[in-house]
């Protein structure tokens, strides 16, 4: 749990400190791939705390989810079709119902513990 | 622990893309504090760059158009060439070297015996000259006309003609360029044509000059009929 949160901080870190230019073009593929990546991260998440949990699924899924997702953008793009919008629409609801799943996980892990100690006393 | 650490691998890059993102974003807006002064020191500074930028484009613009002009000069030095060698192979030029004089003239005997002296055949002549070209002669020249290629030896009106060019008078010269004027001497005298000429009663005598021949050029134009220049600058 702490060694992922560390690593995205360190991730965070460098991206600030790498003084990596990508050309003002590109930002909309990037925006829409960075968020394929916290669906994914979100959703790996969410499988953790339900057991379900796998690791090639997983990493295949973060990197596949971001190449389609900027190659769909880059298709809209070329068709004059705003397809990225797709892949926001779709990430966006996704990372919303992980993000509800892993709040009524946690509370439920919450209140059975909290159970407990009541039992306890 | 691979599990985690692949995990982690993953945030990392996420974060890593987060941050870019966020830095690409957040460009800050640099406003511009340039009061009068400084902006007219930097417009002059562009305009500077601008006009030497300028003048670096006149300057090789002014290359091109030399090398142009010199491209052009070569090509046309070079279709000149072309055309002089074209010129030279079609006989329109008078041409000098070493060459044999064949004369063709009746037979003094059937002179003396008051017989009527009859023309050469059209068809001994070019057979002469096909034998000629044959035995190694380049250019060749009949009664002081160039015969090319495209010259034509016929009977009109009982005349044998070259080019409209009677061949009546005798002797008929005929000059004949080559490289090995001795040779071609000996080929013309050891084959059969002297015999149809004799049959004809002409006799061919064949010199070879000490000096040097000069054939004239191909006086009459050389009508082109069934070809014709493509246009369209190739």
């Amino acid at each position: 749990m702490w060694l992922s949160v560390f690593g995205l901080l360190i991730g965070i870190t460098l991206g600030f400190l790498v003084d990596f230019d990508i050309p003002h073009e590109y930002s909309n593929y990037l925006s829409i791939a960075v968020l394929a990546a916290f669906d994914t991260l979100f959703g790996g998440i969410r499988a953790h705390l339900q057991n379900l949990y796998d690791e090639v699924v997983f990493v295949t899924g973060f990197f596949f989810n971001i190449i389609l997702a900027a190659g769909l953008a880059f298709l809209g793009v070329h068709l004059g079709v705003d397809l990225y919008l797709a892949a926001i629409f779709v990430f966006g609801v996704r990372l919303f119902q992980n993000i509800a799943l892993i709040r009524r996980i946690l509370i439920e892990k919450w209140s059975i513990s909290r159970k407990k100690q009541k039992k306890n006393l | 622990m691979k599990k985690k650490l692949s995990f982690s691998l993953v945030t990392l890059i996420a974060g890593f893309m987060l941050a870019i993102q966020f830095n690409l974003v957040n460009q800050p807006v640099v406003s511009d504090t340039r009061d009068m002064w400084e902006l007219k020191n930097d417009l002059l500074k562009e305009q500077q760059t601008q006009a030497e930028l300028i003048e670096g484009i006149s300057k090789l613009e002014g290359k091109i158009a030399s090398y142009e002009t010199k491209k052009n000069e070569s090509k046309e030095e070079v279709l000149r060439d072309t055309l002089t060698e074209l010129k030279t192979d079609a006989g329109l030029t008078e041409i000098r070297g070493n060459g044999v004089i064949v004369s063709i003239q009746p037979i003094k005997a059937d002179i003396l015996l008051g017989e009527k002296v009859e023309y050469i055949s059209p068809v001994l002549i070019i057979r002469l000259i096909n034998e000629m070209y044959r035995y190694g002669a380049d250019e060749i020249s009949i009664s002081g006309q160039r015969y090319i290629s495209t010259s034509v030896i016929r009977d009109i009106n009982g005349q044998p003609k070259m080019d409209g060019y009677p061949l009546v008078h005798y002797p008929v010269e005929m000059q004949a360029i080559t490289v090995n004027p001795k040779k071609l001497k000996q080929r013309i005298e050891g084959s059969e044509l002297m015999d149809d000429f004799f049959i004809d009663n002409f006799e061919v005598q064949i010199k070879v000059p000490s000096g040097k021949l000069t054939l004239p050029a191909y006086q009459n134009a050389i009508n082109v009929e069934h070809m014709e220049p493509i246009m369209d600058g190739g």
